[in-house]
């Protein structure tokens, strides 16, 4: 275990070398942009997340802003951004506040459902959003390296993955990788129809997949497990109402 | 959509995000509306879990246009290849875009090497067959650039539904390269 966190804080500082002196350049970069497009970008947000900016942040703070960044995508109130100065200002280094992992539906395009930008958020995705190595791999980078403070796994209604997963569907690859999501059809204890035409038990196989993933994140990874321990991190799930686009933090 | 049409609204759409001119359609509470019974995403989007690069900004798409599966170093796993089967024999789409990115995290690190853990370690092996066909002392850029072509080229080999569909010339598969300081995206 040491040697593994010594390995990442190596990486850590190689990560990290060039950005100590990021702000002047920031403010430079900002200057040159062509005068007659300064009118146009008035009043957008055009900041990126700063090292400072993130380690000021708790777990619950974090929370709190996608909670908030979701109630403004259901009203159709997208912050308006200046992509072109982000994209600048966070070419040496990224700060993001958390890693989602999500599914690949592109009805759930992560960014805009929690109305975030360049720099704010890793994002994960696997069809049936759960975990294998190299995703946990991607989480420990994000926490462990980068300085993230919140880990949400964000579950979805009407998934193709979960309802494959419910129907036992045997196609390519796509075998073997319905066995990372049957373990919470199992878990689900449902007297009912358990077929994916029952929408109710889909749902609760969703819920139940999150919990299970958010279980596999603590079981299977140590260094996640000791940073929730630590309070430096939270692991969380929520779950995606494709309806009216709400995100549900699950207790 | 036909693949050349896929190609052509790509570059449109990261001419857009280069340019500031983003149409920002397709995302509002219709949107959703129309999305509830399926989705039909004209492009799958292999991508890494980096912050800075969002390909529905990159490409300028709104809801259910883009299948994106996205894990550090845009690795070819049975998960994202089963996801990848998903969209190519269920959904239909027809262009498949492997994209790394300039000073990738995760490249720079399976190039420093080390014991960063299981789960890293893991992640990175993926990352070893392009460092391997790089030159010595290659660039990151360099080998995030062969990491994307090899990647493209897992894909095929390791699945008969991706082979079978890029053979028969009903998919295509495009490795491609992100520039983090301008966020143009680089046909491979």
């Amino acid at each position: 275990m040491k040697k593994c966190i010594l390995g990442i804080i190596v990486f850590a500082a190689l990560c990290f070398t060039a950005c100590t002196n990021e702000n002047p350049q920031q403010e430079q970069t900002g200057q040159t942009q062509p005068e007659q497009n300064q009118e146009q970008f008035k009043g957008l947000v055009e900041d990126v997340l700063t090292k400072t900016q993130q380690d000021a942040l708790t777990p619950d703070m974090v929370i709190q802003s996608l909670k908030e960044g979701n109630e403004r995508f259901m009203r159709n109130d997208l912050t308006a951004r200046n992509h072109s100065a982000q994209v600048r200002k966070s070419v040496k280094a990224q700060f993001p506040k958390a890693i989602v992992l999500s599914c690949v539906d592109s009805r759930v395009p992560v960014e805009d459902v929690f109305d975030r930008g360049i720099g704010d958020v890793f994002v994960a995705r696997v069809a049936g959003n759960f975990v294998n190595e190299d995703i946990l791999g991607s989480m420990e980078f994000a926490c462990k390296v980068s300085g993230s403070k919140l880990v949400l796994v964000l579950g979805h209604e009407h998934c193709g993955a979960v309802k494959a997963a419910v129907d036992d569907v045997k196609l390519g690859n796509i075998t073997p990788m319905l066995t990372k999501i049957r373990p919470a059809v199992d878990m689900v204890e449902y007297e009912g129809e358990r077929t994916s035409k029952n929408q109710e038990f889909v749902h609760m196989v969703s819920e139940s997949n999150v919990r299970n993933t958010i279980e596999k994140i603590r079981k299977d990874s140590p260094i996640l497990k000791e940073m929730e321990d630590q309070g430096s991190i939270k692991i969380v799930g929520a779950l995606y109402d494709m309806d009216n686009g709400k995100v549900t933090i699950l207790q | 959509m036909n693949i050349q049409e896929v190609v052509s609204r790509l570059e449109a759409g990261n001419k857009n995000f280069v340019n500031d001119k983003l149409d920002g359609k397709l995302q509002n509470s219709s949107r959703r509306n129309d999305l509830t019974s399926g989705q039909e995403p004209y492009a799958i989007i292999l991508s890494c879990a980096d912050s800075r690069v969002v390909p529905e900004l990159a490409f300028d798409a709104g809801l259910g246009e883009l299948f994106v599966i996205r894990v550090a170093g845009n690795v070819a796993n049975n998960s994202s290849i089963a996801s990848i089967e998903y969209a190519v024999a269920h959904l239909g789409t027809t262009v498949i875009v492997v994209l790394g990115h300039e000073s990738c995290g995760a490249v720079t690190a399976a190039m420093g090497g080390g014991d960063n853990g299981h789960n890293l370690n893991h992640l990175l092996s993926h990352i070893t067959p392009a460092l391997a066909a790089s030159e010595e002392g290659a660039a990151v850029n360099d080998v995030v650039k062969k990491n994307a072509e090899l990647t493209g080229q897992e894909l095929k080999n390791r699945s008969s539904i991706i082979r079978d569909a890029v053979e028969s010339g009903k998919v295509k598969i495009i490795p491609a390269f992100y520039n983090l300081g301008t966020g143009a995206v680089d046909w491979l």
